[in-house]
């Protein structure tokens, strides 16, 4: 039989387990919380449920396969992903792409940057009980994806860049479907601030949530809108320009007290800044090769029209198929500005067409990182809107 | 047919079996499950687009009132006890269905943290390929449940028991 | 600022600490021993010129072939400075003196656990050493290259009845 005292709890130190499959936890995070009534004392996100072994398994890849390996990652952001792998095997190689291939690059990109924003706002807002915003969230991203389906072949994971260049050039209906979107899509912005920026619950449900300050950010090693959102102003598009992007003029938004409120502010701005981006980048498409074979021809892919049509493209692209690229021995690292944070690619090489070691410096991993002391105080109920608010997503996490 | 044509429209006589398995078929919920990218594909299939409402699909937060998972994505080592014990949490009848290529068969990734198919842990009714695949495979694997659900019969059907 | 400038300042005022240099691809990478590593990270990070105030990335490369095998590179950047710097280190994988950065920066805590993890390298003073990606009871250590790369314990002999929840004395001891 039981006894009375068997039903009691202790209520100052009472353990909860989140997850890993918890609505809210954006995918399979498990955090072990420790509760005082209601309040966290201590939250600790316990990581690896979606542990895939990229890097290792990008050792067993030629440098070319190793690409698709990249899209699995951040699958929600995988064209972001596939431009700071490659870039960091063209400068293993030396290789430089042409004006219009990095044109092109930036433009998928900060399509993704956009798309990626949308589904955070969209979960984020439903975790905190806004279900409307995800149905428009939704919405717009489905037109981003058929602009990159069109031109890419895929909808989340087109592996469309290539040493040197794109993998084929872009087409008409590609840029007229950009600038329909571009044109309409500040409109939608508005629309979900509408819903959200001024809107009471909202306010009360994220204002001084969370709170990170700059010092601690930088010592748990944010990066992305959640450093920024604490008021640091560090871009890798603009600290370390990379792919043509000093050639485009755009605003770094800075959140002041970093907040949950702050974060979501810096990413609304961030996609308003991305179409501006876009907007730019798309007028300014220079014309020419969207490879550069010629300047490069040991370590880019001939294009297919030269392929199929000459002896010596014919050879090459077989070459370039048997053998994969050799870029010569060392180590390179490349950073770009994923919609999360400083995403690095580490390749060490050996000579050889596998890479020797593939290390992912991981914006999401660092992020989650920092839980325990974003959310040490507040309410469990609040455990939820940080969590969505330092966007994470588990693939990149785990790896 | 011979009741029917005494009784009028008003009247339809039916097997208990099909009455169930129509009943069944149209209100499928599955349980908010998600793993890798082929979750935010699901995402997409329940948001405006393409919406998973009008087969009747609403997603259930907890396993215990769902009777079809979605196993979308990878299923880690780690992971693996979990989703056999999401499975065993759902009341009976259930389903299940393996979305993706990796938890149809590892897919991409034969690696050593990786299991190679959710079939291993769990049963399986409807494997949709792709990687991750479109919202419209999913849609057809979904109707092709509903095909398999209207077939099926409750003449056997253990009891409802909820495991702990 | 220039990188350049940075390691003109590392070699002045350290140069006990630089082994060797490589400036390969834009990037510096400064050779240094596990000993010194500590001395060498808290001179970055406090010296007025170079501020290496975040630490970006910590990780290992494994070359089974040299007789410490284990690389360890440490990635400092300088949010006020924009420069980057690569430190190196070599070390045995039963070294059991490995240093920890953990009192000096908190993001070394979760690289060293994957370091850990993933290659078996014991870090002293750690404050929660323990394996963060693959199960608690994996065994080997898979980005070792003589961990094979489809090595999977059996479906059939998995312990399914892993518990959901946690002790309470697991989560008191910690803050």
């Amino acid at each position: 039989m039981f006894e009375y005292k068997d039903f009691l709890i202790e209520v100052d130190k009472f353990p909860l387990n989140v997850g890993p499959s918890h609505p809210a936890t954006h995918g399979v995070l498990r955090v072990l919380v420790q509760l005082d009534g209601e309040t966290v004392v201590y939250a600790e996100p316990i990581i690896g449920y979606l542990h895939t072994s990229m890097e290792k398994y990008a050792e067993f890849k030629t440098y070319h396969q190793a690409e698709t390996i990249t899209d699995r990652m951040d699958y929600v952001s995988a064209a972001s992903n596939n431009l700071g792998y490659i870039l960091a095997v063209e400068k293993l190689c030396g290789v430089k792409a042409p004006k219009r291939a990095e044109y092109i690059r930036v433009i998928l990109a900060e399509f993704t940057r956009i798309s990626s924003h949308l589904v955070w706002l969209g979960t984020h807002a439903v975790d905190i009980g806004a279900l409307t915003e995800f149905l428009y969230c939704f919405r717009e991203r489905e037109l981003i994806l058929d602009i990159i389906e069109s031109v890419t072949g895929a909808r989340m994971t087109p592996s469309f860049y290539r040493v040197g260049g794109l993998a084929m050039d872009i087409h008409k209906d590609f840029v007229d479907k950009a600038r329909s979107f571009i044109k309409i899509f500040p409109d939608k912005v508005d629309e979900y601030e509408a819903l959200l920026t001024k809107n009471k619950i909202w306010l009360e449900r994220t204002k001084n949530l969370g709170v990170i300050s700059a010092e601690d950010a930088i010592d748990f090693a944010l990066t992305g809108p959640s450093l920024r959102g604490s008021g640091l102003k560090y871009d890798v598009r603009k600290a370390n320009p990379y792919s043509s992007y000093e050639d485009f003029e755009f605003d770094i938004p800075v959140g002041d007290t970093g907040d949950v409120y702050d974060r979501y502010l810096v990413r609304m701005k961030e996609m308003r800044q991305s179409i501006k981006i876009i907007g730019q980048a798309i007028e300014n498409i220079p014309e020419g090769e969207y490879l550069s074979y010629d300047e490069y021809p040991q370590y880019v892919i001939p294009p297919k029209k030269r392929a199929l049509t000459t002896m010596e493209g014919m050879i090459s692209l077989f070459k370039y198929g048997m053998d994969g690229i050799k870029p010569p021995k060392g180590e390179a690292y490349q950073a770009i500005e994923n919609p999360r944070g400083e995403l690095g690619f580490y390749l060490v090489s050996d000579g050889s067409a596998f890479p020797y070691r593939m290390r992912v410096r991981p914006p999401s991993f660092c992020n989650i990182s920092a839980l325990c002391k974003m959310t040490k105080g507040h309410l469990l109920a609040d455990l939820i809107a940080i969590m969505g608010s330092v966007d994470i997503l588990l693939g990149e996490v785990d790896r | 047919m011979g009741l029917e044509e005494h009784l009028g429209d008003n009247i339809i006589t039916t097997s208990l079996d099909k009455l169930v398995s129509w009943g069944r078929k149209w209100s499928i919920w599955p349980a908010t499950f998600g793993l890798a990218c082929c979750a935010i594909e699901m995402m997409t299939v329940a948001s405006s687009r393409y919406d998973f409402d009008r087969l009747g699909l609403i997603f259930r937060s907890s396993p215990r009132q769902s009777d079809l998972i979605i196993v979308s994505g990878r299923v880690a080592y780690k992971m693996a006890p979990m989703v056999k014990r999401i499975y065993d949490q759902m009341p009976n009848p259930k389903w299940v269905i393996a979305m993706g290529d990796c938890a149809c068969s590892g897919g991409l990734f034969n690696v050593y943290s990786v299991v190679q198919g959710v079939d291993r842990i769990i049963p399986v009714d409807v494997y949709i390929p792709g990687c991750p695949p479109r919202p419209e495979a999913l849609i057809y694997g979904i109707v092709k449940l509903q095909e398999k659900i209207e077939k099926g019969t409750i003449k056997n059907e253990e009891p409802l028991k909820v495991l702990k | 600022m220039d990188v350049l400038f940075a390691l003109s300042v590392i070699k002045e005022s350290m140069p006990k600490l630089v082994s060797s240099v490589d400036t390969s691809y834009g990037d510096i990478r400064i050779f240094t021993s596990k000993e010194n590593i500590i001395d060498f990270a808290r001179f970055l990070k406090d010296d007025s010129r170079l501020q290496l105030n975040m630490l970006s990335d910590l990780f290992a490369v494994d070359y089974p072939k040299k007789s410490e095998r284990i690389e360890i590179i440490y990635n400092f950047y300088s949010t006020k400075n924009n420069f980057r710097v690569f430190a190196k280190t070599k070390s045995k994988i039963d070294e059991p003196n490995y240093p920890s950065l953990t009192p000096l920066y908190n993001s070394a805590n979760w690289f060293e656990r994957e370091v850990y993890d993933m290659f078996g390298l014991k870090f002293k003073g750690h404050p929660d050493l323990k394996r963060i990606l693959n199960p608690d009871d994996w065994e080997g250590h898979p980005l070792l290259k003589d961990y094979p790369l489809r090595q999977r314990p059996p479906v059939e002999k998995m312990n399914f009845d892993t518990p959901g929840y946690i002790e309470l004395d697991e989560i008191t001891q910690k803050p």
